[in-house]
């Protein structure tokens, strides 16, 4: 089940498949490294820049903390003072006592301003920076005074965030509240130290805000007090996005944290298009690169083209064609075995021909042997010697074996005949022999049934035959015995031509089976059984003599059983 | 799929960078006697030097004067009210802040003493000078000095902090039963300070005509006594004081003061510092830790000098 893009790959050339698959890995690399670069980097910055906002945050609380410490002392030192104490009954003058708070309002110069509530006399003192100012208690201030007593109840050192509504400008401050009890336990009025916050954001958190980065100051979880830029925050809920980078640190003194909040992306926006031309770069680069591995790549692949262009000389038929080999390498390795095997090949191919050509010479040879005039001649005087002295019955059988034999050999074309067949030859053959030497031998005959239908080389056995009654007997004797035993063993064909004759010695053997004596019959010589024999059947097929003198003879031919006439043709 | 699956995993380590938060600090409200000498001051450098290292958040409140306990009891009930984890306390006045101080520790805050030992308190570690032998230490320094029978008198802070009243029985006891001097009187100065030091050498000098030394137990007194015995003309007799600080041991190298008990105020403030975090851990629980005293004389002065300067503080 291949995608269209596999099938496409596949068919590309070789050369631009390696392209291909160079440019796929390197732009993977790319890819991989300036988003691994990336994401380490990103790490790096988030960390320096958590450490370096945690360091100036910290700087940040000190300040915060100190300006408080010392509101917070303001409050105390006055509430304790037993000058003021002392004054705080007053109801009609009220310069001493401003004279003595001015010396707690200085403590710190971020102290706004302190007020000092007269139980007594029920009004508010106010010493603020535009000097003093005394208030009647309304229900404003009231409200207000109660709201900073209860809220700094449970949190003493924590200031309390509100805006001043005792004023007619409402600043926001942080206060901080003491009460002001006198030697006999009596709570004779309410000190508060009020600490501007706008003063708090330009004096210390001034440097905590920049690009892309908000600082806040908030109580609690995230309930929002202060920021640099926005007021009336109280009671509003600081809400952090997910792609902000937060850093947060704590007032030593108060609850108060500050919560410094910035953007991921602003911050990491650099690196990012850091990133991003590392990345088209590097992609640059590969298609670029391209061209230069591109020719590379031919020239390793020259061997591999020589290979193809042998390749196709070869098909045109020239066996002569060899590659070049360039390198010793795996391509190298593969050219000199390819050259290797064509020379094999040349040789088997040769051997193959030479082979043929020999078999079909060795069959055209016994396609051509027909009946030689010389026997016909032989043959049909002994006929008419019949006709002529007296033997005239004889006449029409001889006729008969004679038209016999013709008939065979102007019929068949085949090069191979049954045994049936070769042996009906060899009958006719002998009896037209036999006339001729007067009866002077014998031929007897034993055929097993099942090899009749087997196929054997025409002119197998007709010429041993032939050799047996022309140079083995002595016509002279009357007892010459000749016997042809045709049987099958396993899967070969045995047949063996025997006599009693005179028996041949090894020369003679030697002689007959290699030279190129031609029998009178049908002109093959024994010497072409034998070639015929290996030609056709290699080791499986064998003629051999077996004849000591005065021994007689036999003749054995051994040769595979085939039922198929074709199969051993060429 | 390969290419993501590295993406991934290159992006997920940067995620994991994000929630490392640290551990919560410690919250530590120290209350000392006051600010205002430089003995406080060196405490105060040591316990912030102790509160970077170990990730404390640091308050320090002082009153004005170290008499001023009504101050100090308002600030330390104002502190207990925030419930820190621990509270350091140098008590003005050890019995009035007694109450306070179990009612806060009933609650789980921690408690450690500095440089006032915590009388009767369980479960209290103390950080501070051993006062008792701070005074041992005076005494026999005078008694060398000082022929046999000489009068002697002491110039001493509040009674009602132990840490003087414990130097001065010290020196009181030791110059009893030790030595062939005679103590004549122990002058108190409530506030401790340069002027009161000074006022007392005046009423002293003008009571005994014989006055061969006297011991200050703290070092803005001994200089102000100096400072009296100069403008009076008595530079044989012999001054002994208390604290490290480095106008006082300018005084002793040149001869002005005869010795000075040596208080390393920096010490104590880091180790209490230390000693409160252990405590708050449950492994030094009420423990006694004394921070050495020894005694700068003239030889070695310039070598206290040095170390003062090198640790750090003015």
């Amino acid at each position: 089940m291949k995608t269209r893009i596999q099938n496409i790959f596949e068919n590309m050339e070789f050369k631009q498949k390696i392209l291909v698959m160079f440019i796929a890995a390197s732009m993977l690399l790319s890819i991989l490294l300036s988003f691994g670069f990336y994401n380490r980097s990103a790490e790096t910055i988030q960390e320096n820049y958590r450490k370096s906002m945690e360091n100036s945050l910290t700087a940040l609380t000190k300040s915060f903390d100190s300006i408080m410490r010392d509101a917070y002392s303001a409050g105390v030192y006055a509430a304790s003072d037993q000058t003021i104490q002392d004054l705080m009954t007053e109801t009609e003058s009220f310069q001493d006592l401003e004279e003595e708070l001015i010396r707690y309002k200085n403590l710190n110069s971020a102290i706004q301003s302190v007020y000092c509530y007269l139980d007594d006399a029920d009004v508010l003192v106010k010493l603020g920076s535009e000097g003093a100012q005394i208030t009647e208690n309304t229900e404003a201030v009231t409200g207000w005074m109660e709201e900073i007593r209860s809220m700094q109840a449970d949190r003493p050192l924590t200031p309390v965030f509100l805006k001043d509504s005792t004023s007619l400008i409402q600043h926001n401050y942080f206060t901080f509240e003491q009460d002001v009890i006198d030697d006999s336990g009596e709570t004779i009025g309410f000190i508060f130290v009020n600490v501007d916050e706008r003063d708090i954001w330009f004096q210390s958190l001034q440097n905590s805000v920049g690009d892309g980065i908000d600082s806040y100051i908030v109580l609690g979880e995230h309930n929002l007090v202060a920021s640099a830029e926005q007021t009336n925050l109280l009671n509003t809920s600081l809400v952090i996005s997910e792609d902000s980078f937060t850093v947060t640190a704590d007032m030593s003194m108060s609850d108060y944290r500050i919560i410094s909040v910035s953007d991921k992306a602003a911050m990491l926006s650099d690196i990012k298009s850091a990133r991003n031309y590392i990345l088209a770069f590097a992609l640059l680069l590969n298609f670029f690169f391209c061209v230069p591995i591109y020719s590379m790549v031919r020239r390793l692949m020259q061997p591999i083209n020589d290979l193809e262009e042998t390749m196709e000389h070869l098909k045109e038929g020239d066996l002569s064609a060899r590659a070049e080999v360039y390198h010793h390498d795996e391509i190298g390795r593969l050219t000199e075995n390819f050259n290797d095997m064509l020379a094999k090949m040349e040789e088997l191919i040769d051997e193959l021909v030479k082979e043929r050509m020999l078999k079909k010479e060795a069959e055209i040879e016994a396609l051509q042997y027909q009946i030689t005039p010389h026997f016909m001649y032989n043959t049909l005087a002994s006929i008419k010697y019949a006709a002529m002295i007296g033997r005239g019955e004889k006449v029409p059988e001889l006729l008969q074996a004679f038209t016999e034999l013709l008939r065979i050999s102007a019929s068949d074309r085949g090069s191979f005949i049954t045994v049936e067949q070769e042996v009906h030859m060899v009958e006719n053959y002998v009896r037209l022999q036999r006339f001729r030497y007067d009866n002077s031998f014998a031929v007897s005959f034993a055929v097993e049934s099942q090899t009749e239908n087997f196929y054997v080389p025409r002119l197998l056995i007709q010429p041993l035959v032939e050799n047996a009654i022309l140079h083995g007997l002595d016509h002279k004797q009357k007892d010459n015995r000749i016997h042809v035993d045709i049987r099958q063993k396993e899967r070969n064909l045995e047949i063996r031509v025997m006599d009693n004759g005179s028996g041949m010695t090894e020369e003679e053997i030697v002689d007959l089976l290699n030279g190129t004596k031609r029998t009178k019959f049908s002109g093959i010589g024994i010497n072409n059984i034998k070639e015929r024999l290996k030609l056709y059947y290699g080791d499986k097929g064998e003629l051999r003599y077996e004849s000591s003198p005065g021994e007689g003879t036999e003749a054995v031919i051994i040769l595979p059983v085939s039922d198929n006439p074709d199969r051993y043709t060429i | 799929m390969l290419l993501a699956a590295v993406l991934c995993l290159t992006g997920c380590s940067a995620e994991q960078q994000e929630e490392s938060k640290a551990e919560e600090p410690v919250e530590i409200i120290a209350i000392t006697k006051a600010m205002n000498s430089l003995h406080w001051q060196s405490v105060n450098d040591g316990m912030q030097q102790a509160a970077e290292e170990y990730n404390v958040n640091l308050t320090v409140l002082w009153p004005e004067e170290e008499s001023d306990a009504e101050t100090q009891s308002r600030i330390l009930s104002n502190a207990a009210a925030m419930d820190p984890d621990i509270l350091l306390l140098a008590p003005c006045s050890a019995a009035d802040a007694r109450e306070q101080v179990e009612a806060a520790a009933d609650r789980g805050i921690e408690i450690v003493y500095m440089d006032e030992e915590p009388e009767g308190l369980e479960g209290v570690s103390y950080v501070g000078s051993d006062n008792y032998y701070a005074g041992v230490l005076a005494a026999r320094s005078l008694a060398e000095a000082l022929p046999e029978g000489a009068e002697v008198a002491v110039i001493s802070g509040s009674q009602n902090q132990i840490a003087h009243s414990k130097r001065t029985a010290g020196f009181a006891d030791t110059i009893a039963e030790e030595s062939s001097l005679n103590c004549v009187n122990v002058v108190e100065v409530p506030d401790c300070s340069l002027i009161g030091g000074q006022k007392a050498m005046r009423e002293l000098l003008e009571e005994y005509e014989n006055l061969k030394g006297v011991f200050c137990t703290n070092a803005l007194m001994v200089m102000g006594a100096a400072e009296q015995c100069q403008t009076e003309d008595r530079a044989d007799l012999q001054l002994v004081g208390m604290d490290s600080q480095s106008d006082a041991m300018n005084a002793v190298k040149e001869g002005i003061i005869l010795a000075m008990v040596s208080q390393n105020g920096y010490e104590i403030g880091y180790q209490a510092v230390e000693k409160s975090i252990l405590q708050l851990q449950r492994e030094a629980v009420g423990e006694i830790t004394t921070i050495e005293n020894s005694l700068i004389t003239q030889d070695n002065a310039e070598q206290f000098l040095h170390e003062y300067v090198s640790e750090g503080r003015k």
